[in-house]
């Protein structure tokens, strides 16, 4: 069985169908991009899965059993974290308590540990923030907000982790790091990995596998270079400069 | 702040509770009292709106309550009045947890409204159950000690201060207070991260009601009459005007305003009852241009003693 199986998912916001039967499965220790238009239904697919919304019809089977009905606390217990398009960092919260919640939201209230010390530590270095360990969040700039954002998903021992949209704004530079991170995720971490992003020239660099919405529909999937060439996801994309 | 400095504070707080009693004259002997049950209620109510930013006008009534309770095991059941203000503390617990089971979910505004019913229609009932509660006349209670002494009602209700302020520092410090402030700054963020947002919501509603439970039946053992007049909006808002001006979300923030505001207000008691008025507009003013009220002001003013935090 898929490690993730999304069986014919819809959600409408009223007329608007904003995910129309969508199907596609995940192995464990995969990393898929979702790519697809402005407006595609992209951010909507990650709140289905990771329980914002609930959805009008289908299933979604997480790691051997359904996620239908649950809450995003409960969906993040069971292994899947989330990164936000649109940051929501604690902007009153130094980066350090920031992924400290990510711990309490996972194991509970067990208090300040050593253990727990040094795995903050230890997660923000890899992210890149560990000069910034003290600093509240509301002084980060946008790059680093990002960064903290995996961060804290990361604190919640994911075995399967959403990314929407990370490399925005980024330089060539950071472009490299932020490429190297997301390989980390995956190679050090053992956590599988959806990624939404729009720069496809490094999409195309990390991940194994390309799914794309338009519409609501997943139009094409398959291998990168295959599906970069298909002509219904040119068609997609040429639609969409056309606009 | 250093911990020196921290320790130097307490060292001289507890050196000036200690003394009060012995130099201060009867009539500032009970308004030390006064700001003692002001800043426990104070301390509370910014445990639930400053760190999970709830604004719930129902802390008064959550005092009348233990206050009522209280009182009415002493007239009814003979308990003493420290078993008694137990007994109301447990009764605002569980009331909290109802209410709190309730409405929480509803959050922001409709919290802020229906705790306002709640309150509303607390006082009324009191009010109007006279053969129980004995409405406007108000309830007439033993002393909260076996004996009556003013200075050792201070020091009694000095020690209950302290232990709570010391159980909210604690609850700030811990992982509770982690969650609190996660929730208060973004709670779409907290429930990705597996924080049950309406669990943590309702924790620091049950806990603040509590504590109010307790000022209130420690206070209304101390006046010797309960009346519903603890309940009304006049108390809600004096409490609110105290922790915002003080500095809300901050430690010291509500002991700094309940006292502030509570020795001003003897001094203006002679113009009249418009005062808690003033005081409300000046905390509006206060959270729109000063958020972090005076205690935010004296960080501004000595940045370096608060390198630390
Ligand atoms: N909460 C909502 N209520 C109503 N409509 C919504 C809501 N969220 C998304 N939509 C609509 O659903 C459609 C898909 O939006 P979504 O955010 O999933 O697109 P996306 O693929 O993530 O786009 P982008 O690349 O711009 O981030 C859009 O038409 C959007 O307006
Ligand atoms: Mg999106």
């Amino acid at each position: 069985m898929a490690f993730l199986d999304v069986q014919h998912v819809t959600k409408r916001f009223g007329g608007l169908t904003a995910v129309a039967d969508v199907s596609f499965q995940m192995e464990q220790g995969e990393i898929v991009g979702l790519i697809g238009p402005n407006g595609a239904g992209k951010t909507t697919l990650f709140n289905l899965i990771a329980g914002t919304f609930p959805f009008d019809e289908g299933r979604i089977v997480f790691d051997g059993e359904p996620l239908n009905g649950l809450k995003p606390y409960h969906v993040c217990r069971r292994g899947i974290a989330r990164t936000f398009q649109i940051t929501r960092p604690f902007l009153e919260m130094t980066c350090y308590e920031n992924v400290v919640v990510g711990f309490i939201g996972r194991d509970g209230f067990t208090g300040e540990t050593p253990e727990r010390r040094r795995r903050a530590e230890e997660i923000l270095k890899l992210v890149g923030l560990d000069e910034f360990l003290h600093t509240q969040a509301r002084h980060l700039n946008l790059i680093n907000k990002k960064k903290l954002e995996i961060a804290r998903a990361l604190a919640t021992r994911p075995k399967l982790i959403l990314l929407d949209e990370v490399l925005g704004g980024l330089n060539t530079g950071e472009m490299v790091q932020a490429l190297d991170l997301i390989r980390a995720i995956r190679d050090r971490f053992g956590v599988t990995v959806l990624w939404i992003e729009h720069v496809m020239g490094a999409l195309m660099q990390v991940v194994e596998r390309l799914l794309v919405l338009d519409g609501g529909r997943l139009i094409c999937q398959g291998d990168p270079q295959t599906v970069v060439r298909d002509p219904r996801v040119i068609e997609a994309y040429l639609g969409e400069a056309d606009d | 702040m250093p911990r020196s400095l921290v320790w130097l504070l307490s060292l001289g707080l507890f050196g000036v509770l200690a003394v009060l009693p012995l130099v201060a004259g009867d009539y500032w002997l009970h308004t030390a009292i006064l700001c003692l049950f002001y800043v426990m209620m104070a301390a509370s109510w910014n445990l639930l709106a400053g760190y999970t930013g709830q604004v719930s006008f129902s802390h008064a009534a959550f005092a009348g309550i233990g206050a009522y309770v209280s009182g009415m095991c002493a007239i009814y059941f003979h308990l003493p009045p420290l078993l008694g203000a137990l007994v109301g503390m447990a009764v605002a617990a569980v009331l909290g947890l109802l209410l709190g089971v309730l409405c929480i979910r509803m959050g922001g505004i409709y919290l802020s409204l229906t705790t306002l019913a709640f309150s509303e229609m607390l006082r009324i009932v009191i009010d109007n159950e006279y053969e129980i509660t004995r409405g406007t006349m108000g309830l007439s209670v033993p002393f909260v000690l076996p004996f009556y002494s003013k200075a050792w009602a201070f020091y009694l209700m000095g020690a209950v201060t302290l232990g709570l302020l010391y159980v909210i520092h604690r609850i700030i410090r811990s992982d509770l207070g982690t969650a609190f402030r996660a929730v208060q700054n973004d709670e779409t963020a907290a429930a990705s991260l597996g924080i049950h947002v309406v669990k943590i919501r309702v924790a620091a509603f049950v806990i603040s009601s509590t504590m109010a439970g307790l000022a209130g039946a420690l206070y209304g053992h101390y006046h010797q009459l309960i009346t519903p007049e603890i309940l009304s909006l006049n108390l809600m808002f004096l409490v609110l005007a105290m922790t915002i001006i003080g500095g809300l979300g901050t430690f010291a923030g509500p002991v700094v305003g309940a006292v502030f505001l509570e020795v001003l207000s003897e001094y203006i008691r002679i113009y009249g009852e418009f005062h808690v008025l003033i005081f409300g507009l000046v905390a509006l003013f206060i959270s729109r241009f000063a958020p972090e009220g005076l205690v935010g002001l004296w960080r501004k003013r000595f940045p370096t003693l608060d390198a630390q935090r």
